[in-house]
């Protein structure tokens, strides 16, 4: 059972970019007037952010970082560890993280390694960057994470074009003995891989050419109504920590009724779970660190806060995370 | 579940605008968003999930109820 607890480590920042294209809902072709009031009243996503065709989740979370970085006042050459989690990345090979190890100005000296993961991806990596400083000692660590997901939606495709959006992050973690025990639990089934699958293109399918995201939604809401909380209750109950004492709850935004009724069976208020769906929908792995930063920026610049952090999907994935976050550095939202 | 037909059947309708759904009772007319609507409420109201296939297995929401029953003994 992946329940665990890592010391030592503290979040000290967290940024995000997001593409000034806006896209709205309402513009959708190839559907009747009823049937678009009704998709952006469940999924609760009116507008999104759609990236350039030249940009890259490399390129937003470059930005998001070196914003953070310049605020932290890190020097490059004492970062010791950058993962990217993408499932968009540049190229097949070689990773992302190589390539922003190099634009960012890290030293050669740096552990660079990339994540495939998605909608839970945020949790999987800070859990990957988090055990690693900890086991290692390593001081200072970067984790990026992004995706510009439009790229491989079919545009006429009504079950994934109205839902996702782009954009990329950084959060930076330093390996302090005094900081508050990580939580987390960590999840998989593999038997239900082709509910978000990208069939064509990757080594198994290579001569079907370029393929598009495919999502079975019924699937996956009955997954996230089954089993995110759950897998929060489970890990609340495991670091012992008062329910009461969390002060928000941020959560992947994947769609406004699944949300809602997740937020329902942990039984908290609506003040405490954050939404960035209605203004930038489902922007895939990046969405639980674009919500803080644009949700509740200024309350963890200057608050001593505890959040559970909650991602689901691709995988299937799932998985929790309790951080104490106290007075990040936390740049405004970044558009590119 | 305690609750009869009636009060299913009620509660489904409630949840699904006419304007949508011309026999709401026929499953075949709904729109994949209602059926999420529908899938979440029974989760709120009765802690069951009912997954694609099982709502695609029904016609009408008579069989729904039954698989509902099913589900809970």
């Amino acid at each position: 059972m992946a329940l665990f607890s890592i010391s030592d480590i503290r979040i000290v920042g967290v940024s995000a970019a997001l593409p000034k294209q806006v896209v709205s809902n309402r513009d959708l072709k190839g559907i009747s007037e009823q049937d678009l009031e009704l998709l952006i009243d469940t999924t609760g996503i009116e507008n999104r952010r759609i990236a350039e065709k030249e940009t890259c989740a490399s390129d937003l979370c470059f930005a998001a970082a070196e914003k953070l970085l310049n605020e932290l006042h890190w020097k490059r050459d004492e970062i010791d560890v950058l993962i990217f989690v993408t499932q968009t990345p540049d190229f097949q090979v070689p990773g992302n993280s190589m390539l922003l190890q190099e634009k960012l100005g890290l030293p050669t000296t740096c552990l660079a390694l990339d994540v495939n993961q998605g909608c839970a991806g945020y949790v999987y990596g800070l859990s990957v960057l988090s055990a690693m400083m900890s086991s290692s000692g390593l001081k200072k660590g970067l984790l990026l994470v992004g995706d510009t997901i439009t790229k491989i939606i079919d545009g006429s495709d009504n079950s994934t074009a109205p839902i996702f959006s782009d954009a990329g992050t950084a959060t930076a973690l330093e390996f302090d003995k005094n900081a508050k025990a990580l939580y987390y639990n960590l999840q998989t089934n593999g038997a239900k891989h082709d509910a978000i699958i990208v069939k064509d293109g990757g080594a198994r399918n290579q001569s079907a050419g370029r393929g598009s995201l495919a999502m079975r939604g019924h699937d996956i809401f009955a997954f996230g109504l089954k089993e995110v909380a759950s897998n929060i209750h489970a890990l609340l109950e495991y670091s012992k920590i008062d329910p009461h004492g969390i002060d928000y709850f941020v959560l992947h935004q994947a769609n406004m009724l699944l949300n809602e009724s997740i937020r329902k069976k942990l039984g908290v208020d609506k003040e405490k779970v954050p939404n960035t769906l209605t203004k930038y929908g489902n922007t895939s792995c990046a969405t639980i660190p674009v919500t803080m930063v644009s949700e509740i920026n200024k309350a963890m610049r200057k608050n001593d806060l505890n959040l559970v952090m909650s991602g689901f999907g691709v995988g299937l994935s799932w998985g929790s995370v309790i951080v104490n976050l106290n007075g990040i550095i936390c740049p405004e939202l970044i558009e590119l | 579940m305690n609750e009869s037909y009636t009060e299913f059947s009620a509660l489904v309708k409630g949840l699904l605008d006419p304007k949508f759904s011309s026999d709401y009772e026929r499953i075949e007319t709904w729109t994949s968003m209602q059926s999420l609507i529908v899938v979440s409420s029974i989760d709120e109201h009765y802690d069951l999930v009912v997954t694609y296939e099982e709502l695609h297995a029904c016609n009408t929401l008579k069989d729904l109820f039954e698989v509902l029953k099913n589900k809970q003994a």
